[in-house]
């Protein structure tokens, strides 16, 4: 038996398959693109296409992610809070406390020890403190965004941004550079604004529970992951793929519907 | 033709009514018009800024749109914004009546608020007295639908909040307003019992049109509308004073907290979906709100007259799949 779960984030899209004993046998990650619909379809096709496999010998298929509703070929759609949980839960049953930083999201999800939500917390309408935040100071600064954490780990003063909105952000990070400092330092800054603002979340459900893990791409960046590590003042599990987890989640809500 | 009184947020209506005048409750103009959009646009013409509540520029539209010659304007328990608002619209020739509630809830301070309303619409306590009576058999009448929300579960969230809103201008005919109540009542009493997680909704009106459509899809069903049932005063014994000194809204958050728990509790309420508006000085009393209640919370922050936006539907989905996941 095989089912699929598919998390459509707002700038990547995720597609797992998993088998009876919820054993991973694929994924993989695309981005999304203007075209939501069409890159579902792709993803799933791409999944597929190494087992060698097609949509009609999947028992189940469970989308999630903002353009869940757009993968007419799903079976049911469920939010990611959810997905997310259960995609953490099967990788580190132990976690109680999940920060997922996307593409323009950041959730900070409580679980109980069966992977189910009890409590979670959203960045509201702005875009600060999320995947996009880092991207727009990336491109500020003409670093690829992929190196921008490791060189935030190399700094020597810990600057202060102090705006919380993307816009302010980017114009203080631009005086920063005029004013002469380094860069290392100006992404310190930007990876520590990033921290207080999931701290912010963080205190809205009354601090954290332990064990904390992080999912999402913004998992993967060095900076933000030290940085937060740094304000909690605890060690922060993450998956080998950390984007994965939402797509995981829902294969394994898929799962549970068939068997 | 009676003149049209406007106002910023509930304030004894029946002063209003017994003056012979039409009471009209502007935020409702605003948001029962099938573009309000527009009257944020007039706002920001006249260059109200982008990033304040949208409800006091959509106040600000209609006045100027309508021609509303004379607006009473609630300074102390409610909203910061309407010193600005009650300036401008001053400056721009229309009358303004200020009306205070006190912030300490005293009875003598209110009394006095409420005999100055009364000089200013020449209204007598004996004229006062009847229309008062006659208002408040419509209130019972609302007061009903309320309880066939929580009790026989055959008003939807969506019914509710609308019965109880408009019942701070009747939109301006308090006697059509009571049998339209009532012919409601006959239409739906013997409707099918609605099912769903119990939910309270607290906080201002919302300003999002499918707010209460998307929660009933997704399986949730909100059985108490506190600002909005607050608006309906359904406090019935004393007079007038007696009555608004009851009303919690315009008295801090502390008298709100104690009725959303009096309530919560006998309406058998699962959890609490608290609203705020953008911009608005409520999204702080947030914080005390969390720690007063032993259910889970959802905030939700609407901002413009527009549907729920995707982040809006994830969030009340995730709620509810929480909620469902819990049982």
């Amino acid at each position: 038996m095989l089912v699929a779960g598919i998390d459509i984030g707002s700038i990547t899209t995720e597609a797992l398959l998993l088998d009876e004993e919820k054993g991973i046998l694929g994924y993989t990650i695309m981005q999304t693109g203007a075209d939501s619909k069409r890159t579902a379809e792709l993803a799933l096709d791409k999944v597929l296409a190494y087992p060698k496999k097609n949509i009609k010998d999947l028992s189940y298929i469970v989308a999630t992610g903002c353009g869940r509703k757009r993968a007419e070929f799903a079976n049911q759609t469920i939010t990611e809070i959810t997905c997310i949980a259960r995609g953490i839960n099967y990788v580190f049953p132990e976690v109680r406390t999940v920060i997922d930083i996307g593409g323009q999201d950041t959730k900070v999800i409580r679980i109980d020890e069966k992977g189910r939500v009890v409590e979670f917390e959203m960045n509201d309408k702005c875009a600060a403190g999320t995947g996009r935040f880092l991207e727009v100071m990336a491109h500020a600064l003409n670093v690829d965004i992929d190196k921008i954490g490791d060189l935030s780990l190399k700094h020597k003063k810990e600057l202060t941004i102090s705006s919380i909105c993307t816009v302010f952000a980017e114009s203080e990070v631009i005086s920063l550079v005029s004013e002469g400092e380094e860069l290392e330092d100006i992404l310190y800054g930007i990876h520590k604004a990033i921290a207080d603002r999931t701290l912010g979340l963080i205190n809205r459900l009354g601090g954290i529970q332990k064990d904390v893990a992080m999912a999402g791409g913004v998992a993967k960046n060095m900076g933000v992951v030290k940085a937060l590590e740094n304000a909690l003042g605890v060690e922060i599990k993450i998956y080998v793929e950390p984007q994965i987890i939402g797509a995981l989640g829902a294969a394994i809500i898929a799962l549970e519907k068939v068997s | 033709m009676a003149e049209f009184v406007g106002f910023t947020t509930t304030i004894p209506v029946e002063i209003i009514f017994a003056g012979g005048y039409v009471p009209v409750d502007l935020n409702n103009v605003f948001i029962t018009d099938s573009d309000p959009m527009r009257f944020i646009d007039i706002a920001e013409k006249d260059g109200f800024p982008r990033n304040m509540c949208n409800w006091i520029k959509g106040i600000y539209g209609v006045v100027k749109e309508r021609k509303i010659q004379t607006v009473i304007a609630v300074m102390v328990g409610d909203c910061s914004n309407t010193h600005a608002l009650s300036e401008i619209l001053t400056h721009k020739g229309v009358k303004v009546i200020p009306f205070a509630y006190p912030f300490d809830r005293d009875r003598e301070s209110l009394n006095r608020e409420i005999e100055k309303l009364m000089r200013i619409f020449r209204v007598d306590h004996e004229k006062l007295t009847k229309v008062q009576k006659e208002i408040t058999t419509v209130r019972k009448i609302l007061n009903r639908i309320d309880r066939l929300t929580y009790k026989e579960g055959v008003v939807s969230g969506y019914e509710n909040h609308l019965w109880l809103v408009r019942a701070s201008d009747m939109m301006g005919d308090y006697e059509n307003y009571g049998k339209m109540a009532r012919s409601f009542i006959q239409k739906i009493k013997n409707s099918k019992k609605r099912e769903g997680i119990r939910l309270a909704y607290i906080g201002v009106p919302p300003i999002i049109p499918d707010f209460y459509d998307f929660i009933e899809e997704k399986g949730g069903f909100v059985v108490f509308n506190e600002i909005q049932r607050q608006f309906s005063l359904p406090f019935f014994g004393g007079n007038i004073v007696d009555r608004y000194i009851k009303y919690t809204y315009p008295y801090g958050i502390f008298a709100r907290i104690e009725d959303i728990k009096r309530e919560i509790r006998k309406r058998n309420v699962r959890a609490i979906i608290h609203y705020v508006q953008a911009f608005c000085f409520r999204i702080m009393e947030d914080i005390i709100l969390r720690d007063s209640f032993n259910l889970p919370i959802l905030t939700i922050e609407g901002e413009l007259p527009k549907p729920l936006d995707t982040r809006m539907k994830l969030r009340i989905e995730a709620f509810l799949e929480m909620l469902r996941s819990n049982d």
